[in-house]
């Protein structure tokens, strides 16, 4: 049976949710699974440690050398080495597809990044989205394992912790090499969720008006526990961060609920979106493109709209 | 002092895509520079203008066909242009790429590579980190802020992630990538059209770039792709009605609450 190693990843003292996601990818393709992490948290590490792994790693960080794609991929070589895992699995987060990335290059291991399916067989197939969700790929690895891939969030369900606890074996990596090092992380503001990671986003266009109106997506998102994207328009406009941009020179999100407000609903937002689990929008122009994917449309000025169903769900959750 | 500058064609965003079989058909599609791209030459352009003994080249693995764009790049500001065109090389493994790219940039040994983050047709995000591999360099990624300090020969660059803004320090040479947002690419001027004319503009061949013809080729792919398919369609959804605009704000919530029960 197939063995794995997966590329864990926490957030101060909490195991983020895609490295659950990556347990359960593990267990799809193999049975024992190394975990390798890099933490300073104790907690977060006792957390990976009751995943299920067979054994733990941590590459420990330092104060202010926290990250270095070229000592990490030259640690994980030396692993890949000892355990000859047959898949090796990421996260496609920032790091996770930086440090794949950078691993895939200095061994030559085949890699398929952003993963979102996988079809069992032998060899099982890889489903990943191309030209932004436009067209779906489907992938095979050729040749002797290992095989490097990154999973997208969200997609695979968080797996539940099962079978013995394991200790983490303490890895120093060998910073000296490395020319390119993460020194400081700023913090997000708090209650700010990331686009990818969200269950629900309230996204802006042109429609919304003016700049000053994404505040009330903002109070929204706030309120509601939601993210807030928006169309490349009003990125390029200036009304907004590009962090925010939703579609193929953005992000690409699968909330369980998508809001497009005042979004008409061009082919490269679309892409961006349209794996969203329910679409409402909201736009005065009926014939929008974006009525066309969306499961629930409402005929109207977001401005008058959006606080009233603010309102409504507030009201409807009690 | 040199600045490369990695470039790819890909279909315009705009573009709707269809198959021929179970591959993607880009025959009569409209192709651009690779969007993230542009943020790679606007950076490197930034530096020109700062700097006048610094040279800008624009590097492109694809089809000759594809010289305006190229041009266009020459016509923003980049000195020179190659572009390798050749069927022996496998420009669909971003290793075999990133080997003929490395290969050329030595040639001009520059202070700094950049390139979008990924190219926006199979989002592999891997050439420009095999390039640094590949020159033994480093590099960072999906970069939002980069600051040069070329009297010290170092870096600071700022990128996003789900923590937080992630701060490196490194030193030159590197490959950065660029996120959007990095700068806010320029457009052509007039003058700068009819200079692009006259700036050098090279096309080579695989064996004209020193690069390994074994490691270009098409033997060493790991990575098949077995089938492109279109996502399935959504089904069609429904206009919610009402009299007043509470009625169906009320409405909306109802059906989201208990026909998708997403609420």
């Amino acid at each position: 049976m197939a063995k794995t190693l997966v590329y864990l990843e926490a957030k101060g003292d909490e195991l983020k949710k895609i490295s659950r996601e990556m347990m359960t990818v593990a267990r799809m393709l193999g049975e024992s699974i190394t975990g390798v992490i890099s933490t300073g948290s104790d907690t977060a590490l006792a957390s990976a440690g009751k995943l299920g792994l067979g054994k733990l790693v941590n590459l420990a960080p330092e104060d202010s050398r926290l990250y270095a794609a070229e000592a990490f991929a030259a640690e994980l070589a030396k692993l890949i080495e000892a355990e000859a895992p047959d898949y090796i699995i990421f996260g496609q987060t920032n790091l996770g597809r930086d440090l794949a990335a950078r691993l895939a290059a200095a061994t030559g291991i085949g890699y398929i990044s952003d993963v979102t399916g996988i079809e069992p067989g032998e060899p099982p197939a890889f489903v990943k989205p191309l030209y932004a969700g436009k067209i779906i790929g489907k992938f095979r690895f050729k040749g002797e394992p290992p095989h490097i891939l990154t999973i997208r969030p969200n997609i695979f369900s968080p797996a539940e912790a099962e079978g013995a606890e394991v200790s983490a074996e303490t890895v120093q990596p060998d910073y000296s090499s490395a020319r390119s090092v993460l020194t400081s992380i700023a913090e997000k503001a708090a209650g700010m969720i990331d686009l990818r990671e969200a269950t629900v986003i309230i996204s802006g266009g042109r429609g919304i008006g003016e700049a000053a109106n994404f505040q009330m997506l903002f109070d929204f998102a706030d309120k509601v526990g939601a993210a807030v994207g928006a169309s490349r328009a009003v990125v390029d406009e200036g009304w907004i961060e590009h962090a925010h941009q939703v579609g193929q020179t953005g992000k690409t999100v699968n909330p369980t609920l998508y809001i497009a407000c005042g979004i008409s609903g061009a082919i490269q937002h679309l892409a961006g979106m349209q794996t969203s689990k329910c679409i409402v929008a909201i736009n005065t122009n009926e014939s929008a493109p974006i009525f066309k994917v969306a499961d629930y449309g409402i005929v109207g000025d977001c401005k008058e709209i959006v606080p009233l169903l603010l309102e409504e769900i507030l009201k409807s959750r009690g | 002092m040199n600045i490369a500058v990695i470039t790819k064609v890909v279909p315009d965003t705009e573009a709707r895509l269809s198959l021929a079989g179970d591959h993607v058909d880009l025959s009569s599609v409209e192709m651009v520079i690779n969007p993230f791209d542009e943020y790679g030459l606007e950076e490197a352009l930034k530096i020109k203008d700062a700097d006048e003994n610094a040279k800008v080249h624009v590097l492109m693995v694809g089809p000759e066909s594809a010289r305006k764009l190229v041009v266009n790049c020459l016509a923003l500001g980049a000195d020179e242009a190659v572009v390798i065109d050749d069927e022996a090389i496998d420009s669909g493994n971003p290793l075999a790429v990133a080997e003929v790219l490395a290969a050329e940039i030595k040639k001009l040994d520059p202070t700094l590579v950049f390139a979008g983050k990924q190219g926006v047709d199979y989002d592999w995000g891997l050439t420009a980190v095999a390039v640094a591999q590949k020159l033994s360099w480093p590099h960072v990624g999906v970069v939002k802020e980069f600051t040069p300090d070329f009297a010290a020969g170092t870096f600071t660059a700022v990128t996003e992630s789900d923590e937080g803004d992630l701060k490196f320090n490194g030193s030159l040479p590197a490959v950065i990538t660029a996120e959007k947002g990095l700068n806010t690419p320029r457009y052509a001027s007039l003058k700068g059209i009819m200079k692009a004319k006259k700036k050098p503009f090279a096309v080579h061949k695989l064996a004209d770039t020193g690069a390994d013809p074994a490691a270009a080729g098409t033997s060493q792919s790991k990575v098949e792709e077995v089938q492109a398919m279109h996502p399935p369609a959504r089904e069609p959804g429904r206009i919610i009605e009402g009299e007043e605009v509470l009625d169906r704000v009320c409405e909306l919530v109802r059906v989201l609450r208990e026909e998708a029960k997403v609420l």
